[in-house]
């Protein structure tokens, strides 16, 4: 049993006895909390719109990833993407879009585009938003220049597989080496999201994919939680920063590679909702098994059982809404909103997205 | 029920229906306030009634503009002495300890600090926040109310009033050392 008056945090606590009165009856104020919780609701239902587009779009992405890789690579550098309609119309085959949405319910030409028009809740074909190249996503990590930008670029996730092996046998180990040698130790610390669940600077059980010291954006760990892995991530920094990250090593990974796909994308406005902040989701898949586009192999890897992929929209003094992407060992991926209303249960990730936010 | 002006007017007159009327509209804010610091009903009971004697004697002549900020913090300030008094016994059955959270914004290392300049930068860090995020904080750090309750109230998820509790700390702990009040920065991470 400690003696927790010792601790710091308890003398900050009693120094807000002495706060400003002001502040002790805002906090007991009720038509405030109505005003906010009045607030609140309008906000529920415009963000339904919002994240329709959202979803969309990634599934849009993973299209143009798919068709990208079974064409052998890259046709575009990293410079800017510009998400729209055109483009994807532009850069998407039919093939490829029918083959990632095959057991959509709703197929046909386009499909993810078709989604996507489905998606806008006014019917207008809106350009999302632009996907930043790095050079202004606030990286100041010198390792992080064009030249990485390339096939041969050691990425980190290269390192990631002796991890994922060891994970089998062994706790997770809290480094990562990648082929180059370079050894990523690994750091990670809840959000208080998830206090409770993954509490600490620990790994946690499960699965390490990406690590990094000394880089603007911290680690992202999986820790498995109640049968589930979650996506734990450092929020010491901005989005900006992370979104830069994830676009750098993630986008790039998943452009090069059939092992983790990372998702990022940055909404400055959708319709007439001007969020100014940053819209970013992350996928996390097995680097070993599995093809980023298609989640529903995931389970059957033996690493990894589970991933949860979460979409925040909001900026650094509010949070509009959270979703959350889980899929669990059996391989049935379900979606809830942040505050734990269950929006869909299959096993069909693409069917799954579209299902949910295409109507 | 009584306004709050009613019953401070019956605080001057000396009239003891002030007690029971302060009990009637406040008595379940004060308990609440008081059990999540002592962990304990009893002890709680007996905060809440050395506040109603601490109001007899202040007011007047005392006139608060809020009854109910006034009580809360008698109380509170009397809850937390009987912590301090409880030293090392364990706090029943909740574990949600706020104070634990605020920790985290405190420097590593942190040499000890004035109360004053602590305070000081406490008041400067409220004065900031937007009023949703200070009602958050205030909600959370001074009533001692879990997340769940203050979701609730604000009709907020629990998750995402999570994420801005965590960005607040972050934020304070910023401020708090880039005010030097604890004597070394926070080391980097």
């Amino acid at each position: 049993m400690k003696d927790i008056t010792n601790n710091r945090g308890f003398e900050l606590y009693s120094l807000l006895s002495e706060t400003n009165e002001r502040y002790v009856a805002e906090a007991l104020d009720d038509d405030f909390a109505e005003e906010i919780r009045a607030k609140n609701r309008r906000r529920k239902i415009t963000m339904r719109s919002a994240l329709s587009a959202c979803a969309a779009v990634m599934v849009l992405v993973i299209g143009v990833s798919a068709m990208q890789m079974q064409n052998g690579g890259i046709e575009k550098d990293s410079a800017e993407l510009t998400v729209t309609d055109e483009a994807i119309a532009r850069e998407n085959s039919e093939e490829a879009a029918q083959g990632i949405s095959a057991d959509a319910p709703s197929g046909g030409d386009g499909a993810a585009a078709g989604d996507r028009k489905t998606a806008d809740a006014d019917g207008q074909q809106d350009n999302i938003g632009t996907v930043k190249d790095k050079s202004d996503n606030g990286i100041k990590n010198d390792d992080i220049t064009e030249e990485t930008h390339n096939d041969d670029a050691v990425m980190p996730s290269d390192g990631i597989t002796a991890a994922a092996e060891d994970a089998e046998t062994a706790d997770v180990k809290p480094t990562f080496t990648a082929d180059d040698g370079t050894t990523y130790r690994i750091e990670g610390q809840s959000s208080a999201v998830h206090k409770g669940k993954f509490a600490g600077t620990a790994s946690g059980e499960g699965i390490v994919l990406y690590g990094f010291d000394n880089f603007p954006a911290r680690a992202i760990a999986l820790a498995e939680s109640d049968g589930n892995f979650e996506i734990v991530v450092n929020e010491n920094y901005s989005s900006d920063t992370f979104m830069g990250m994830f676009r750098d090593f993630g986008f790039r990974h998943y452009l090069h590679s059939d092992r983790v796909g990372v998702v990022g994308q940055e909404i400055k406005s959708y319709g007439d909702l001007d969020f100014q902040s940053d819209v970013w989701g992350m996928l996390f898949a097995d680097p070993d098994s599995c093809k980023a586009v298609d989640m529903a192999e995931l389970p059957q890897s033996a690493k990894i059982n589970a991933v949860t992929f979460y979409l925040h929209l909001g900026d650094d003094n509010e949070t509009y809404c959270n979703i959350e992407i889980s899929l669990n060992k059996e391989g049935y991926m379900y979606v809830s909103t942040g505050d734990g209303s269950l929006l869909c249960f299959t096993n069909d990730s693409a069917a799954a997205i579209t299902d949910m936010f295409g109507a | 029920m009584l306004e709050d002006s009613e019953i401070i007017a019956l605080y001057f007159e000396r009239n003891e229906r002030a007690i029971s009327e302060t009990e009637s509209k406040y008595g379940a804010l004060c308990r609440s306030i008081s059990v999540r610091i002592v962990g304990d009903s009893r002890d709680a009971e007996e905060c809440v009634s050395d506040t109603y004697l601490k109001v007899w004697n202040s007011i007047p002549p005392q006139k608060p503009d809020s009854l109910a900020a006034f009580l809360s913090k008698i109380v509170r300030n009397l809850s937390l002495d009987v912590f301090r008094r409880k030293g090392a016994q364990k706090r029943g059955g909740d574990e949600d300890i706020p104070f634990e959270e605020l920790s985290e914004c405190i420097p590593d290392r942190a040499e000890e600090a004035e109360n004053d300049a602590v305070r000081e930068v406490l008041e400067k860090f409220l004065e900031t926040l937007p009023k949703e995020q200070r009602v958050f904080f205030m909600r959370r750090y001074y009533f001692g109310e879990p997340l769940a309750e203050i979701a609730a109230r604000y009709g907020v998820s629990a998750n995402s009033l999570g994420v801005t509790m965590h960005r607040l700390r972050k934020r304070f702990g910023k401020m708090l050392t880039d005010s030097g009040v604890y004597g070394v920065g926070r080391e980097s991470r």
